[in-house]
């Protein structure tokens, strides 16, 4: 369906989508309130279970992409269950621990192959895939963000307790998105996985994490439209930046982040932020008199 | 003579915080219907009396009661759903959002439909529960704030949202932590005949408040709460009277 | 017995980290990303100091300047803009990961990556023969010094007038600006005082791989973290007690299971006290939700 698309630019957009459901992996945790760091944790647990099922015990793609979801999933619920009734910064901490000790363990214990990773695993995954599992994850976004589900996300994101007073279920929320969430990142581990054939554990280090916050915060944190247009964005910027690669790279979304923070931590697209801009825009007629 | 239904009954109720008592034996019931005012100098345990009315805390001694059942073990939003909403001293409104998202946010409850609902069912539905959002704010006169930022309006205003989002989990007993506080003479009025007219409606209240006229007003009896304990609870002119209670507001200076 | 002195050693090195950690926490409420790369710049600086001939403690001294003086740049420029703004606790966490982002970056841009030798000279050498034990004279020097710092700290926390103020800030910047305590200058104390931890921290983890590179302090955050999850976070006894177990638990982690294992045993710390006792050994019950 895509192949009239020139192979490099369909790497480019393939790469594209796979962090576009990264990003929203994340975004979604964060319109909870939760500030989850372990979404690498959680794609490399995705990468590894199908690249293993299918490669090892030679199950079919779809079914291999399948149990990585699920592993992913029951993995966040089980760490959720007991994190989730902590203060914020706890399970930051603790999400980083989960995703150090996931993605150490798989560069140690042996069925993984160490820190050399996995190569041949089957490459069924095209564009097409991508294009449709993103739509389809796009819309559910949508819908979730149209409906009382969205509405209420967004007012334990704002103040839980209150929201709690209103008669929403805060923990249930906040255990589903992490579920979720735990199977996005999955998911796209599994994708990545049988897109380019080979994994290793370091692809999956604290870069990656900072990358999508990135995405994430640039974008806006109130609607899945900002992240999707900073990921395509950044994708854009970084082909045609020569740092890009570079020992800069780093500097670069540092420095992005601190910016964004400092000027609108809910990112560039909130409505604090636009307010604020609007605020300055109009006063300028004020200073021309 | 009939004894009077209780909706929410407080037996022996007490909360600890380390060693400090904050409700120590409160033995309280609030009539089906009634509006009963709670009043007490700053620091009697007012508030902390509706944070465990609330499930916001748990008591540490006695036992609560909501239309007959406990509610201990309860957690917040199961006693919202249950039919008790609250306003909270300090205004909790979900900032950087508009009146009428905040108002709807309150109308979680009456969301059926499932994420897969698409179509003209779901805009039925929201449709509707948009109308009734809009009823609230127009019944607390913030019709034309409906689209206002929550964030930029004054302490009164704001107020008065967030009786209109407690209305909207459509509440069989409403509590209002100092409803009027750092309202003007015609705002915290307002807000008296607003009680006034939910009690007319079947309402039951329980209002805390400084304003004694206010208090007088609306309430059919008044609760005196002070160093924790229950000192007097009666009509209000009867509660006036009594000597233990001017002696607890003496040389506080609060009044009207 | 060899063990136990081993780990007690690298143990202090964690409790000097997480003593830093804590202390932000406990005066700011703010989780430090920046921590690892403070004690990175401050190995560094020593470094530099060591290579141009300067004595062991002077060089000690201008890395525990250089660290001081990077935490309250980023203190009084970035963390105290976010302040201003009534930011939220994720805006700090974010903010400090995409600041030390730009530290390490600029690190390894400037050394091309490379991993410098770090002169042992000057600092304790040889063995030396205790309880029957051939013990370094190295570690027996990390060990003295961060126990001298740790008891400093304790005694300046609680018997001098800054230390105090600081316990004041931390309870509640407003009372304490009522009491004529500036919570800015508290802020640039606790930051200076985290960072000079940091270095000395940072020049015992040098001059014992007898190396440092731009990553040297890469996996000691998620230690420094460990440490003060496992001692209660804001806890000052807590970081020194939670530090030296790490300490201990990483080096019988080695011998006994693996040296592989012993790498997540700070991670495993993490999850195993948040399952088990989230407050840690000497916190407050402030760690669940109300």
């Amino acid at each position: 369906m895509f192949e009239w698309i020139p192979a490099y630019q369909r790497f480019l957009l393939d790469v594209t989508l796979i962090d576009i459901i990264l990003v929203i992996s994340l975004l979604i945790l964060f319109q909870c309130g939760l500030f989850s760091m372990a979404t690498a944790g959680f794609a490399a647990i995705g990468g590894y279970t199908s690249a293993l099922l299918v490669t090892d015990a030679d199950w079919p793609v779809p079914l291999g992409i399948l149990a990585a979801v699920f592993v992913g999933a029951t993995l966040a619920v089980s760490f959720g269950l007991p994190v989730l009734r902590l203060r914020g910064i706890y399970l930051a901490l603790g999400s980083l621990a989960l995703a150090q000790v996931i993605v150490i363990g798989i560069a140690n214990v042996g069925f993984t192959n160490g820190v050399f990773g996995i190569s041949g695993i089957p490459t069924e995954v095209t564009t097409g895939w991508l294009v449709a599992i993103v739509a389809v994850i796009l819309l559910v976004m949508e819908l979730i963000h149209r409906s009382h589900f969205g509405r209420a996300m967004k007012a334990i994101r704002l103040d839980e307790h209150t929201a709690a007073g209103l008669g929403i279920n805060v923990f249930a929320y906040r255990m589903a998105t992490f579920g979720i969430g735990g199977a996005m990142a999955a998911m796209a581990g599994a994708l990545e996985a049988h897109r380019t054939a080979v994994i290793s554990p370091d692809q999956y280090d604290f870069g990656l994490l900072v990358v999508l916050l990135t995405y994430m915060f640039v974008g806006g944190v109130e609607h899945w439209l900002g992240p999707v247009l900073a990921t395509i964005g950044f994708r854009i910027l970084n082909e045609n930046l020569e740092f890009a690669g570079t020992d800069w790279e780093n500097f670069y979304y540092g420095s992005i982040l601190v910016v964004v923070m400092l000027l609108a931590p809910d990112g560039l697209t909130s409505r604090r932020f636009t307010q604020r801009l609007a605020r300055i825009f109009r006063r300028r007629p004020d200073l021309a008199t | 003579m009939t004894v009077p239904t209780e909706l929410l009954q407080c037996e022996g109720v007490g909360r600890r915080f380390g060693s400090v008592t904050a409700v120590d034996d409160v033995t309280l019931g609030v009539r089906s219907g009634e509006v009963l005012g709670l009043i007490g100098p700053n620091g009697a345990g007012k508030t902390t009396l509706v944070n465990l009315m609330s499930a916001y805390l748990s008591p540490t001694s006695g036992e609560i009661k909501f239309a007959g059942e406990s509610i201990a073990g309860c957690k917040p939003h199961e006693l919202a759903r249950r039919g008790i909403a609250r306003t909270y001293q300090n205004v909790c409104l979900f900032e950087q959002s508009t009146v009428l998202d905040n108002v709807l946010t309150g109308r979680h409850l009456g969301f059926q439909g499932g994420l897969w609902q698409l179509g003209r069912k779901r805009h039925r539905e929201e449709a509707r529960e948009r109308q009734l959002a809009v009823e609230l704010i127009e019944l607390l006169g913030l019709a034309e704030h409906m689209n206002e930022d929550v964030s930029a309006m004054s302490y009164g205003l704001r107020r008065r949202v967030e009786i209109a989002r407690a209305l909207a989990i459509e509440p069989q007993l409403l509590l209002l932590d100092e409803p009027t506080a750092g309202m003007t003479r015609t705002e915290s009025d307002e807000v008296g005949r607003l009680i006034g007219e939910l009690r007319a409606g079947g309402m039951t209240v329980l209002l805390i408040d400084h304003n004694v006229r206010l208090v007088s007003e609306t309430c059919d009896r008044v609760a005196v709460l002070d160093w924790g304990r229950v000192i007097a609870i009666d009509e209000p002119a009867e509660v006036w009277a009594d000597e233990r209670v001017r002696e607890a507001y003496l040389g506080t200076g609060e009044s009207g | 017995m060899q063990q136990t002195i081993n780990g007690l050693a690298s143990g202090s090195i964690y409790a000097l980290l997480g003593l830093g950690v804590t202390l932000i926490w406990g005066v700011l409420h703010v989780l430090t990303f920046t921590h690892a790369q403070v004690l990175t710049w401050g190995a560094f600086g020593s470094l530099i100091a060591i290579n141009r001939g300067y004595p062991v403690p002077v060089a000690i001294l201008v890395g525990m300047a250089v660290a001081a003086g990077l935490s309250v740049l980023i203190d009084s420029t970035v963390l105290e803009m976010l302040r201003r703004r009534g930011a939220s606790e994720y805006a700090f966490v974010v903010a400090t990961i995409g600041l030390a982002f730009m530290l390490e970056s600029i690190l390894r841009n400037r050394t091309r990556a490379r991993v410098e030798p770090y002169s042992r000279d000057g600092f304790p050498r040889g063995p030396i023969e205790l309880l029957g034990q051939n013990v370094p004279k190295l570690q027996l020097a990390v060990l003295a010094t961060s126990l001298i710092a740790m008891a400093g700290l304790a005694i300046w926390l609680n018997h001098t007038r800054a230390g105090r103020g600081m316990k004041a800030v931390a309870y509640s910047p407003e009372t304490a600006t009522l009491l004529g305590i500036n919570p800015r200058f508290i802020y640039a104390v606790a930051y200076t005082v985290s960072g000079m931890l940091a270095a000395l921290a940072g020049v015992f983890v040098a001059v014992s791989t007898a190396s440092v590179s731009y990553s040297s302090g890469d996996r000691l955050l998620l230690t420094a973290f460990a440490v003060i999850i496992l001692g209660g976070m804001g806890s000052v006894p807590g970081a020194v007690v939670g530090g030296l177990i790490l300490g201990v638990i990483e080096v019988y982690a080695t011998v006994h299971v693996s040296s592989k294992f012993s790498e997540v045993v700070a991670y495993l710390v993490i999850l195993v006290v948040l399952l088990v006792r989230p407050s840690g050994l000497f916190g407050a019950k402030e760690a669940t939700r109300v």
